[in-house]
């Protein structure tokens, strides 16, 4: 089972299992996000029932394994591809041969998304804590965390620029996981990549939608 | 036709190498590509200059010697076609051409533009092949093959091993050579009972050779000059993962 770390195919094929089971995240965070269109009630429930929630330790070690190994594997396979080429063309790939812009800069794009998954932590999870009582629970006032930050236009534009790399990330990788998985059948495939770039943009429409309204609305 | 050659002269792998320009007037533009080299190295020649060293064999595009960068591109501007099956008047008159080696860490350069592609030849030493006792040929209906599968295996069979795949990958990954080569044994009966030991021996010394990861832009679908396609090399990760999972402790592959 080692040759799964040590060969370029087996990293490959944990890049794209965890990779997957970021996409499943994903979309059940956006999923909780949109409560906020429904009300701060509703919203700070949602919020305290999943820290409420038993198994909820478990799960949050699990999400940090499936991060950590897409993020450090990913890395290690980018530092190997960068000296599979020591000596550079002088004159770049180009023409039809050229790849697609969508694939270029993998790994940048992944450590830009790393960056920002840092600010967003700092700025939601480990941010100012304030209490409020719905129900007569008291609990994490996390509707008027959210609804302060996004006041601020930076907060706006800088969330802009990082799901506008994560909607090309998620669009281009979720085909490409599936490949490394095995899958590519010339029937099935372009209706995989319609549907990776389909879920991207709805994943991705549905995160910025929450600093747009904030901003623009409240 | 007339153009403006750029290409890369480089006396031994260890030396730095750099671009020499070349003026070649008069060019019919159904010259052929390496003609035009030959043109270049005739009058070098007679100034008893040294030739620029470029590989070449059959020039009928199934050796898979003649690969090199045209202006960026393995092969140049042409689909599906090598350096040999290139023609003048793919580019335009007055054109600057620059022309380069296929540059990998694995594929090294030996002079000027030829490059050491020893290193396909060793991931294919280390398990493509099928283990037959010599002897008189079965008979041809003994071993049943699907038509559909016969097709595929013969497809991935055409690779000619030019390296086209690595030197356009931005990885210089060598997935769709190696996966090409493990297709057209693994989707025959004769190659089925060495599957597992094949994969695994392959893509292990893939790895030792200092060949990339595949991150699957297509750029090798694009550069090859036969258009092996990428689904060998989804046939290959699946193939891998089932023989890891499949290995027994103590097992030599």
């Amino acid at each position: 089972m080692l040759d799964f770390l040590r060969r370029t195919v087996g990293q490959k094929f944990l890049v794209g299992l965890t990779g997957l089971g970021l996409c499943l995240f994903v979309l059940i965070h956006v999923s909780g996000n949109m409560l906020i269109f429904v009300g701060a009630e509703q919203y700070n429930l949602y919020a305290h029932g999943l820290h409420e929630f038993f198994l909820m330790e478990v799960f949050e070690v699990g999400l940090l394994t499936l991060f950590m190994g897409h993020i450090l594997i990913a890395l290690s396979l980018g530092w190997k591809n960068r000296f599979a080429r020591r000596e550079k063309y002088r004159h770049s790939v180009s023409g039809d041969k050229k790849p697609a812009f969508v694939h270029a800069a993998l790994v940048f794009q992944g450590v830009a998304l790393l960056a920002f998954l840092v600010w967003h932590l700092l700025t939601f999870k480990f941010g100012p804590y304030y209490e409020i009582s719905h129900r007569g629970q008291t609990m994490r006032d996390i509707y008027r965390l959210v609804v302060e930050v996004f006041q601020n236009p930076l907060y706006v534009a800088g969330y802009s620029v990082a799901l506008l790399i994560l909607s090309v990330h998620l669009g281009r990788g979720f085909s490409a996981s599936l490949k490394s998985l095995g899958f590519n059948h010339p029937q099935y495939m372009p209706w995989v990549e319609r549907f990776g770039w389909l879920f991207s943009a709805l994943v991705s429409l549905g995160f910025l939608s929450q600093p747009f309204y904030v901003y623009f609305f409240l | 036709m007339n153009f403006k050659l750029k290409i890369w002269r480089q006396k031994a792998s260890e030396q730095n190498g750099k671009f020499q320009t070349f003026r070649v007037q008069n060019i019919s533009p159904d010259t052929s590509f390496l003609e035009v080299l030959d043109l270049v190295n005739e009058e070098l020649v007679l100034d008893k200059k040294e030739p620029v060293a470029f590989e070449h064999d059959c020039r009928e595009g199934i050796c898979g010697s003649c690969g090199v960068m045209i202006n960026g591109e393995p092969h140049g501007p042409g689909k599906g076609v090598t350096t040999c099956q290139l023609y003048m008047r793919e580019f335009k008159n007055n054109q600057e051409i620059y022309i380069e080696p296929f540059r990998a860490k694995a594929f090294s350069v030996i002079r000027d533009l030829i490059v050491d592609r020893s290193a396909f030849d060793r991931v294919q030493q280390s398990g493509g092949y099928i283990s037959v006792n010599t002897g008189s040929a079965p008979s041809a209906n003994a071993l049943p093959v699907s038509r559909e599968n016969a097709g595929r295996a013969f497809s991935a069979a055409t690779c000619i091993g030019c390296g086209a795949c690595v030197a356009s990958c931005k990885n210089a990954s060598a997935s769709l050579f190696v996966s090409a080569r493990l297709a057209h044994f693994s989707l025959l009966p004769q190659g089925k009972a060495e599957q597992d030991k094949r994969v695994l021996k392959m893509v292990a010394q893939m790895d030792r050779e200092g060949f990339g990861a595949c991150s699957h832009t297509g750029s090798c679908f694009a550069a090859c000059p036969k258009e092996i396609s990428l689904e060998n090399i989804a046939r290959m990760n699946r193939s891998w993962t089932k023989a890891v999972l499949r290995k027994r402790q103590g097992s030599n592959s």
